[in-house]
């Protein structure tokens, strides 16, 4: 071996340390996933590297000329793929080409077989790829060669012969084994290179992990194995209201001294293996209002897998727990109702698209009145559970609901089969869609109770008319009885004045005109009370009539009083029409006229106005008279039966008048009052409704 | 022409009298015979029991009956003596203290011939009285004899 083929073996040993190192620079740096660009430039590299080989060729014996290019092929086919292999080969093809010469198909053939070997070898090795054993490099490196002492017998005679007597040893002494090194080196770039990328891959993605659990709306916590905490995010700082400065090292914030206990009792089991899996528990904030969280705990270990602390993730769920309460709050509350109220309810659904109604579901009353228990009923058919609803019409009338949505009230029914006999009231709702639901009442009670009630009305109306016959047999008597008294008393003084005065005392005969005057007053008391108790007994007779007339006719009624007493009474040329009993009217007006006429001043003649005013819906008819007066303190007491503001020696009357006039206005709806100053007259006004036509 | 006879029906003895007496005070002197119920009023006018006797107890040519009596009232009397064919002629003038609509109308309905409220004031009565004697024993023309 010249000189020159020493300086052309280092150039090889270079060269294929430069494609270790272009390995290490573009190659083993990322994933497989390499853009094709990439890879051609890398190829036409590699191809320069495979040329700067072939170059470097040096002359092992006359006509045997010899270089690397089959380690450098190689290694490409098993490090770099498909791409830049075949850009490799082909430039060294055309090289090859170009340098021509004896061995030239040879040279060829060899190329080829030396990137199909690598080629291959990576293909069914894809596993380890990257990662080859020194042995495997090794068996490598004899298989490519071994393919390339074949391809030598392509080369023409005698350089044939030549080169196997020559070459063959050295080749496959030498070349596996600086397969092997290159091989190795690239092997041990690409793994430093992992290295790094899993490094930074880890340095990124613990970045990342840091910024979830930072950001997370979640608080997430940590501690260490005396509880104490060694982490504690943003979301914590918010829920709990402790900022991570004033928490870390220190024990949970939130865990109050008397629950402190019951915290490491979860802690324990949870570095037992035990984790807390979506478990609610209250915990106080900073402010100390309450907060309902759900708690996932784990434990953590360190890479020997020694326990080192554990983890908490925990939920603020206060307004999920509250809406949960509130919810489960209602939902009690309508099952209590449900439960206890005695009316009876029963849920059904309609099947079929209303072929049948089955029973979803009947509250303990309506269990109660008709005396089924639930599960006997569930799933089964309205109609064959109660089987008279349908000539009832109840079941059409359910029927109805669930095709008009439209609520319904089926009233009262006698339910009577074999075993039932009740009255039911129900009202039918449509629930959902395909549910109805029924709500009954048992109502034989009620109904028995509203007969017995209309019996006992009827007994007690039985007994007013009864009362009201005794009555009328009382007024009958006292228009008899002591009338009759009356006339006898009367008669038989005056006969005895009349007749027999000369014999009787002056005296006696004043007595005997006291006699008379008591049977007078008497006389008119009597009469007036038969006429206040004969208001009202008739029944209420309500008419269109002329106030006009009915005044005028009262005041011809008392025409002759008038006369005799020389009164004058003057009424207004026009009033409205009203709408009152004539009779009750009458004898309002009547004892209103009367009572003016009476009580005038001794030394003036009674002056009656009457006239009307219209007030809105009603009509105020009124009776002004120069009278004595009524001071304020009577003007109510006036109106009440018996009430006299006067002796009878000043003023004749009974102190039924005006009762009389009260009982019958009011009757009628009206009322009556007085205006009145002593001595200065009295103005009734009686309030009637007007008849508007 | 004979002289009337005055059926009185009245039990209260007082009212009699006071009757009686206002009778003679406005100079009505006729007959009247006093039955003081109402049973003793029909049986005289229909001339039963005791009043059997036609001679004795002639058909009145007044009856003035009382509506207050003992056992049958007064209304029954006057149905009685209104629904007879042999009764229904008498005048039957009902002389009471009742001024009830209801006693009106029934006296009415049965067909009495006056009704007269007996006045408490003895003077009024003394003009009901001479008023009885002027109006039905004087210018009243009464039912042919039978």
């Amino acid at each position: 071996m010249g000189r020159e083929a020493l300086i052309a073996l280092i150039n090889n040993a270079a060269l294929l340390i430069t494609l270790a190192v272009v390995y290490g620079l573009f190659y083993a740096r990322s994933s497989p996933s390499r853009q094709f660009s990439s890879q051609v430039i890398s190829g036409l590299f590699l191809g320069m590297i495979t040329l700067a080989v072939m170059l470097n060729s040096w002359q092992l014996a006359p006509g045997v000329v010899f270089d690397t290019r089959s380690v450098v092929l190689g290694l490409i086919g098993l490090y770099f793929g498909l791409v830049p292999s075949l850009i490799a080969a082909s430039m060294s093809i055309a090289m090859r080409m170009f340098m021509g010469g004896g061995g030239t198909l040879a040279g060829i053939s060899s190329i080829i077989s030396s990137v199909s070997v690598g080629l291959l070898w990576r293909h069914f090795l894809k596993e380890r790829r990257t990662r080859h054993s020194i042995v495997e490099l090794y068996l490598f490196g004899i298989l490519v060669h071994v393919f390339m002492l074949l391809c030598m017998l392509l080369l023409p005679s005698p350089s044939r012969e030549t080169f196997y007597a020559v070459a063959a040893l050295p080749v496959m002494l030498i070349y596996p084994a600086a397969t092997t090194v290159v091989g190795w080196a690239m092997t041990a770039q690409s793994a430093r290179r992992r290295g790094e990328i899993a490094e930074r891959v880890l340095a990124a993605t613990s970045k990342r992990l840091a910024t979830i659990v930072k950001n997370s709306p979640i608080a997430i916590v940590s501690l260490d194995l005396e509880y104490r905490v060694r982490s504690w995010n943003e979301a914590a700082e918010k829920i709990f209201g402790w900022k991570s400065s004033e928490v870390i090292g220190k024990p949970l914030p939130y865990i109050p001294e008397n629950m402190r206990e019951e915290h490491a009792r979860i802690n324990e089991e949870t570095l037992r293996g035990l984790s807390v899996h979506g478990k609610r528990f209250v915990r106080f904030r900073k402010d100390g209002s309450e907060v309902v969280v759900k708690l996932f705990s784990a434990p953590i270990r360190n890479e020997k897998g020694d326990l080192e602390g554990m983890l908490g993730i925990l939920e603020d769920v206060t307004a999920q727990h509250k809406a949960e309460a509130a919810l489960k709050e209602s939902e009690l509350r309508f099952r209590r109702l449900y439960m206890n109220m005695n009316a009876g309810i029963a849920i059904y659904k309609v099947t079929n698209s209303g072929e049948d109604v089955v029973f979803l579901d009947m509250n303990p009353a309506g269990c109660k009145i008709t005396g089924v228990t639930k599960e006997e009923i569930l799933g089964r058919s309205v109609r064959g559970v109660f089987p008279k609803v349908v000539e009832l019409g109840l079941y059409d009338t359910m029927i109805e609901v669930w095709k008009t949505g439209r609520s319904k009230h089926h009233p009262v029914m006698n339910y009577r089969d074999g075993k039932l006999d009740l009255r039911v009231e129900n009202f039918v709702y449509r629930n959902r869609p395909d549910e109805i639901v029924a709500v009954f009442e048992d109502v034989t009670k009620r109904e028995l109770t509203l007969q017995e009630l209309e019996r006992r009305v009827w007994y007690r109306t039985k007994e007013l008319e009864e009362v009201n016959k005794e009555l009328e047999a009382f007024t009958y008597s006292m228009a008899h009885d002591l009338k009759a008294h009356l006339r006898a008393i009367n008669g038989f003084s005056k006969i005895i004045s009349d007749r027999y005065s000369e014999l009787i005392p002056e005296e006696g005969t004043r007595y005997l005109g006291f006699i008379l005057k008591a049977g007078e007053d008497m006389s008119e008391l009597i009469t007036g009370l038969l006429e206040y108790s004969k208001v009202g007994r008739s029944p209420l007779n309500l008419e269109i009539h002329s106030l006009k007339e009915i005044v005028d006719e009262c005041v011809s009624t008392l025409s002759s009083r008038i006369e005799e007493e020389y009164a004058s009474v003057q009424t207004a040329s026009e009033m409205p029409n009203v709408y009152v009993d004539r009779t009750l009217m009458k004898r309002a007006v009547i004892n209103l006229l009367q009572n003016s006429l009476t009580y005038h001043k001794p030394e003036e003649r009674a002056a009656v106005k009457i006239y009307s005013e219209r007030r809105g819906e009603w009509v105020h008819l009124i009776v002004e008279d120069n009278g004595i007066g009524i001071s304020q303190k009577f003007h109510k007491r006036i109106f009440n039966i018996f009430q006299r503001l006067h002796s009878s020696e000043d003023f004749p009357g009974s102190g039924i008048g005006l009762a009389i006039v009260k009982k019958s206005i009011t009757l009628m709806g009206g009322d009556v009052s007085v205006q009145s100053v002593p001595g200065e007259g009295a103005k009734f006004i009686v309030k009637i409704k007007e008849a508007r036509l | 022409m004979k002289e009337a006879l005055i059926l009185l029906v009245q039990d209260n003895q007082m009212d009699v009298e006071l009757t009686l007496d206002s009778f003679r005070q406005v100079g009505l002197t006729n007959r009247v015979e006093i039955v003081k119920s109402g049973e003793m009023a029909l049986d005289y006018v229909f001339g039963r029991g005791r009043y059997e006797d036609r001679e004795a107890f002639p058909v009145p040519d007044l009856v003035l009956l009382d509506l207050k009596l003992p056992g049958i009232s007064g209304h029954e009397v006057l149905h009685e003596i209104k629904h007879s064919e042999l009764t229904r002629r008498i005048p039957v003038v009902v002389l009471t203290s009742s001024r009830e609509e209801r006693d009106r109308a029934i006296c009415y309905d049965c067909g009495v011939n006056s009704y007269l409220v007996k006045p408490i004031d003895f003077d009024e009565f003394l003009i009901v009285a001479k008023a009885i004697g002027d109006y039905w024993l004087t210018i009243n023309v009464g039912p042919p004899e039978t």
